[in-house]
C-alpha cells in the first residue's frame, strides 16, 4: 500500500509519468497476479497485462483514493477474467490426452506442498482447489486486502454473500488440511451456520 | 407478505441473534483480515492461518520480472492517448467552425425555399384572403377570389384610378349571359392592365363570369394585346368572325385563348 503517496503517484502516473506508473505497478501487480492465477491458472500473465494495458489507456480518467484504485483495478480483472471464459465456453479446446485433472492443482499434493515449506505458490495452489467464487473471494479479502463490502462491489454480490462464501472457503481449506495429518478441524472450531426456514410465502403453491 | 430483503444465501445462514457474530465467524473474520488465530487457538485455524499468510506474502522477484515492459506499454499507450487527445483536438476545431460558415447557407437556403413556397402559392391564388390581397398589391399576384369588397379604385399598380377588372367581374356574374352589353369597365379595363397581371386570374374570371364577364376579360385581353377584337364581338353581340381573333402573346396564350372562346360564347 502507498498511504499518503498514492495521489501524487497517481497525479504523475496520469500525466504519462513512466516511474509513477512502475511505482503503481510494483504495489499492486502481484496481488493482481495472484488472483489471476488463482482463478485462471497459466493465463494470469496474458490477463494481467491486458489489465494494465486497460489501466494505463484509462488512468487519466480515474478519480478516487487508493482503495477505490485497487477495487478498480481487481474490476477490470475480473472482467478479463469473465471475457476469457466467455470465449473459452464458445471456443472448447479438445484435449488430446486426458488433461482435465492438470488443469487445476490436486488437493491432496498441494495441501502436502504447503505444509512442507508453506511457499507462496503452494498456498496460492490450495486455495485455488476451492470453489471457483470462493477461491476469487479469500484471495481478494487475504491478498489484496480488501474488506467484504469492496469485495462486494468487485465480485457483483451482497457483502453478507460474499461473507458467506469466505467463511466457507476457510472451512474447506481447514478441513483438507486436516485431512492431510494436521490437527483436524473440529466443526464447531470454524463457522457454523444454522439452517433456518424461509419465511412462509403466504400460500402460494407452484 | 413480509418481503426479505438479504441474499438467498443469508436466509439460509442467518448470524447469531442480536447481531453478534458467532466465535467461529470472529475467528474467520481474524484470519481473512490477516490479524492471525492468536495464541492458543485449535491447530485447524493455525494450519489455515499459516496457508493464508504465505498467500499474502510480499512480491517474489519472479512476480515483478515484468516491470520494464509493463512500463514500455504504458509509455506507449501514454503516447497514443496523447495523440488521440490531439487529434481530438484537431478534428473538433473545425467542427466549431462549421457552422460559422454553414449558417449564412443554410439560411439563405431556407429563405429561398420559402419565398418560392409563398410565391407559388400565391401565384396560385392559394393564400388565405388578406395574405392574396397583400401578395396582389405587391407584387401582382392574382386577386384573391372571395373578395367580397372591391379594393380600392386607386390601386397603386394600375395607376390609373380604375376599377380593378378582377373585381368587376363578380358584379356581372350574377347577370350571366342576359347581359351582351359592354359595361363601362371595359373601355376603362383596356390597357389599363399591366402585363404582370397574372393571366389564370384573369382567365379564371372571365370563365366564371359569363356572358358579361367578357367584357371585364377584355381588359386582360387588351392588356395582352388581343382585347380589341373581343370587345367588339361580345359587346355588339356580333357572332364570333375568324376575321379578328386576339392573337396569343408568348406572355399569356392561356388568358388570350381563354378570352376568345368566353367572346364566342357571348
Amino acid at each position: 500500500m502507498l498511504g499518503h503517496e498514492f495521489p501524487e503517484v497517481l497525479r504523475r502516473a496520469a500525466l504519462g509519468d513512466g516511474a509513477a506508473f512502475a511505482t503503481l505497478w510494483r504495489d499492486t501487480h502481484p496481488p493482481l497476479l495472484r488472483y489471476l492465477w488463482v482463478a485462471a491458472g497459466d493465463a494470469a500473465e496474458d490477463l494481467a497485462s491486458e489489465v494494465w494495458l486497460e489501466v494505463a489507456r484509462r488512468i487519466d480518467r480515474f478519480r478516487g483514493g487508493e482503495p477505490e484504485f485497487r477495487g478498480w483495478l481487481f474490476t477490470l480483472a475480473r472482467r478479463k477474467l469473465i471475457d476469457r471464459h466467455r470465449y473459452e465456453a464458445r471456443r472448447p479446446e479438445t484435449p488430446i490426452a486426458d488433461t482435465a485433472p492438470l488443469d487445476r492443482p490436486a488437493s491432496n499434493d498441494t495441501v502436502a506442498a504447503a505444509l512442507e515449506d508453506i511457499s507462496t505458490e503452494a498456498a496460492l495452489a490450495l486455495i485455488a482447489t476451492l470453489p471457483r467464487d470462493q477461491a476469487e473471494i479469500v484471495v481478494l479479502r487475504v491478498v489484496v486486502g480488501l474488506d467484504a463490502p469492496q469485495v462486494a462491489r468487485v465480485v457483483g454480490k451482497s457483502p453478507g454473500a460474499v461473507r458467506i462464501a469466505a467463511h466457507r472457503g476457510l472451512r474447506t481449506l481447514a478441513a483438507r488440511l486436516g485431512d492431510v495429518g494436521m490437527a483436524p478441524p473440529a466443526a464447531r472450531e470454524l463457522p457454523t451456520y444454522r439452517r433456518v426456514m424461509a419465511p412462509d410465502p403466504g400460500g402460494v403453491t407452484l | 407478505m413480509r418481503a426479505f430483503s438479504g441474499s438467498l444465501a443469508e436466509m439460509f445462514f442467518r448470524r447469531h441473534p442480536a447481531g453478534r457474530s458467532s466465535p467461529e465467524e470472529a475467528m474467520a473474520e481474524r484470519l481473512l483480515a490477516g490479524r492471525g488465530a492468536g495464541p492458543g487457538a485449535p491447530s485447524g485455524h493455525q494450519a489455515v492461518e499459516r496457508v493464508l499468510a504465505a498467500a499474502a506474502r510480499p512480491a517474489t522477484r519472479r512476480e515483478l520480472s515484468g516491470e520494464a515492459a509493463a512500463v514500455t506499454a504504458f509509455l506507449r499507450a501514454a503516447r497514443a492517448n496523447e495523440a488521440r487527445a490531439r487529434h481530438g483536438r484537431h478534428g473538433r476545431r473545425p467542427a466549431a467552425r462549421r457552422p460559422a460558415y454553414k449558417l449564412p447557407a443554410v439560411t439563405a437556403a431556407l429563405m429561398m425555399v420559402m419565398f418560392l413556397a409563398i410565391g407559388g402559392t400565391a401565384a396560385a391564388g392559394a393564400l388565405p384572403g388578406p395574405l392574396q390581397r397583400l401578395a396582389h398589391t405587391t407584387f401582382g399576384a392574382p386577386a384573391p377570389a372571395d373578395s367580397g369588397r372591391p379594393p380600392a379604385d386607386g390601386n397603386p399598380r394600375d395607376g390609373h384610378g380604375t376599377v380593378n377588372p378582377a373585381t368587376t367581374a363578380s358584379r356581372p356574374a350574377t347577370t350571366g349571359a342576359e347581359s351582351t352589353a359592354p359595361t363601362a369597365g371595359d373601355g376603362n379595363a383596356q390597357g389599363q392592365q399591366e402585363p404582370t397581371s397574372a393571366p389564370a386570374a384573369t382567365a379564371s374570371t372571365t370563365k366564371t363570369s359569363g356572358g358579361q364577364g367578357d367584357g371585364n376579360s377584355q381588359g386582360n385581353g387588351n392588356s395582352q394585346g388581343g382585347g380589341t377584337g373581343h370587345g367588339k364581338k361580345s359587346g355588339q353581340g356580333i357572332p364570333p368572325t375568324p376575321g379578328p381573333d386576339p392573337t396569343p402573346t408568348p406572355a399569356s396564350p392561356t388568358g388570350s385563348v381563354q378570352t376568345a372562346n368566353a367572346g364566342r360564347q357571348g
